[in-house]
């Protein structure tokens, strides 16, 4: 983790020198800025600030500018990409929630650990304060929030700089009240997506995420979907699984927190599956067995704090794949129902 | 005492981020009073009389909430002041999008929701791009990549603010929001002060009570439209 600003940044005179084409040109994200903005057309050979002095006063008073606001937004829209603080997401292997205290003041007793491509589930009552684990994770807290953990990343606790950084960028998190509002198709989605993280991405790449995403999705959806299904016709399980394939392959967050997957109509165990073959760290809160059980690792929460900390024992393995053949059982009657048949006593071996 | 602007479209969850931020504010021994600007009619002050927090609430009615707001910041600076706050919050509504009630000098808030759609931080207005903090709601009912997205429009719209998403419901982010405003210089004197950025030009006759339509009605500040050219 280090800090590249200020190595490479081009000095303000600089950019003023040169010609507004050859700035977008060389800046995306200055032109990213020109194109949401819908800047009013300028003479795009004149150096910056007099291209700029070009706009009307009309245009900036309604839109709520400045002509020196806007020379000074694109110079810092040219600057910002190496300027501000970045670290390699990628190079974070594990996360320890250390512990705070629980609802009635009571000190925590457990500290725990997660490790890269393993897969930790979050028991409890409902109340009990699974999801307030969730949050502290995604805050990386520092003795600052109601529970009093601390978050460690890589053994480490970020200084204010990293933390601000992961606050957005260590975690994506799943839970089971997410829509999408966009109108978009499928494809349309993942190519802004891809877009907004990487303005200089390839078409021919683009096409490759497109194919893979589609296919990961369809295969965790109960139903089938394209590319060219709009966002808002997807049902409550498409929509998850496309969530869910866009986290797996797009997503550079290495820290994956999912609620209560069993509510939100995907095959809950093959996105764990899936997040934890991409290395992701993953903590899922959860009340179904088989996802608990399929879990390397088990917390307990009451009372707002962990009460204890397992590792799945070889019965609990065995008793999975009872349970798995259980759910089977399961499926095959809710497809029977489904299909408008009467179930025959005979066709369940209970 | 401090003081904060707080802006934000309507029902984007403003009062529900001060109930919050403003619990833990409380905790950690201030005073905390709240200015709630609104046109029509709001019934918010109870939300925050039930909370123990003193509120004053006013309705601009006929006149522009913001320039209500510009012209009346001393007398709401000094009910603060009368009371002891530590900390005095306004609230208002950012109604068209062109007006931002942040001053400058003082700590401005700007929160906006992640379902008032993807391109809603650009439109946002002098609002979101003058602030020094940006509390996004409602991020738990968009998918992550949106979320994504949308925080990427807000950096657009301003490089410089903090960001947070704060939870309305369970006050989730609400402390990194009560930091912020802990770490911020009280303020003395409010008198003299400038705007962050101008308020629209409001003085033509539909301003001032006309309401029958049509181009030979209204007089001032008129801008002509034409159909744009392919």
């Amino acid at each position: 983790m280090e800090c590249t600003g200020g190595v490479n940044k081009m000095k303000t005179f600089e950019i003023n020198k040169m010609p507004l084409r050859a700035i977008m040109e060389a800046f995306p994200a200055a032109a990213d800025l020109f194109e949401q903005y819908d800047i009013a057309p300028v003479s795009m050979d004149l150096p910056l600030e007099e291209a700029i002095a070009s706009v009307s006063a009309h245009w900036l008073r309604d839109n709520g500018f400045t002509d020196k606001e806007i020379c000074r937004e694109i110079i810092l829209a040219c600057q910002g990409e190496d300027n501000e603080y970045k670290s390699d997401l990628k190079l974070i292997n594990s996360i320890t929630i250390c512990r705070g205290s629980d609802k009635s003041g009571v000190d925590e007793k457990f500290d725990v650990t997660v490790n890269a491509g393993e897969t930790v589930c979050v028991c409890g009552a409902t109340g009990s304060g699974k999801t307030r684990l969730l949050e502290d994770v995604e805050y990386v807290a520092n003795g600052d929030s109601p529970t009093g953990r601390t978050v460690l990343i890589n053994d480490k606790i970020p200084d204010e700089e990293e933390r601000l950084y992961f606050e957005t960028k260590l975690c994506s998190r799943l839970s089971q009240t997410m829509n999408f509002i966009m109108d978009l198709s499928c494809r349309e989605f993942i190519e802004i997506h891809l877009k907004c993280r990487n303005p200089d991405i390839s078409v021919s790449e683009t096409e490759i995420f497109i194919q893979e995403i589609m296919n990961c999705a369809n295969n965790i959806a109960g139903e089938k979907f394209n590319e060219n299904t709009m966002l808002t016709e997807l049902s409550g399980g498409q929509s998850r699984a496309f969530m869910v394939a866009d986290m797996a392959y797009i997503s550079d967050a290495p820290v994956m927190l999912i609620d209560e997957p069993e509510n939100a109509g995907i095959d809950g165990e093959s996105v764990l599956r899936l997040l934890a073959s991409k290395g992701k760290i993953v903590l899922v809160s959860t009340h179904d067995p088989i996802i608990a059980l399929s879990c390397d690792k088990r917390i307990v929460i009451k009372n707002g704090a962990v009460s204890s900390v397992t590792m799945r024992s070889e019965n609990e393995a065995i008793l999975l794949d009872n349970l798995r053949n259980y759910n089977k059982q399961f499926s095959i009657i809710r497809e029977n129902i489904r299909n408008g048949e009467h179930i025959d006593i005979g066709d369940v071996y209970v | 005492m401090r003081m904060i602007t707080l802006a934000g479209a309507h029902a984007c969850g403003k009062t529900s981020v001060i109930l919050k931020t403003s619990e833990l504010l409380k905790k950690s021994g201030l005073s905390v009073g709240v200015i709630k600007l609104d046109c029509i009619m709001t019934h918010d002050d109870k939300l925050y009389s039930k909370a123990g927090i003193p509120c004053i609430k006013h309705l601009a009615g006929n006149i522009c909430p913001d320039h209500f707001f510009a012209d009346n910041t001393e007398d709401f600076f000094k009910w603060g002041i009368d009371n002891n706050l530590n900390v005095l919050i306004t609230e208002s509504a950012g109604l068209c999008g062109r007006c931002s009630p942040h001053i400058r000098t003082v700590p401005a808030i700007c929160v906006i929701d992640c379902l008032s759609g993807i391109t809603a931080p650009l439109k946002a207005g002098p609002m979101l791009k003058y602030a020094d903090f940006i509390a996004v709601t409602k991020g738990d009912l968009v998918s992550p990549a949106e979320r994504e997205v949308f925080l990427h429009n807000i950096r657009i719209a301003n490089r410089k603010a903090r960001i947070t998403f704060i939870n309305g419901l369970s006050g989730q982010g609400a402390y990194r929001l009560a930091d912020f405003i802990n770490s911020t210089d009280e303020i003395d004197e409010i008198k003299g002060k400038f705007l962050r950025f101008t308020m629209p030009a409001a003085v033509c006759t539909f301003c001032s009570g006309q309401m029958k339509i049509g181009k030979s009605l209204g007089a001032g500040g008129r801008i002509k439209w034409s159909v744009p050219e392919e």
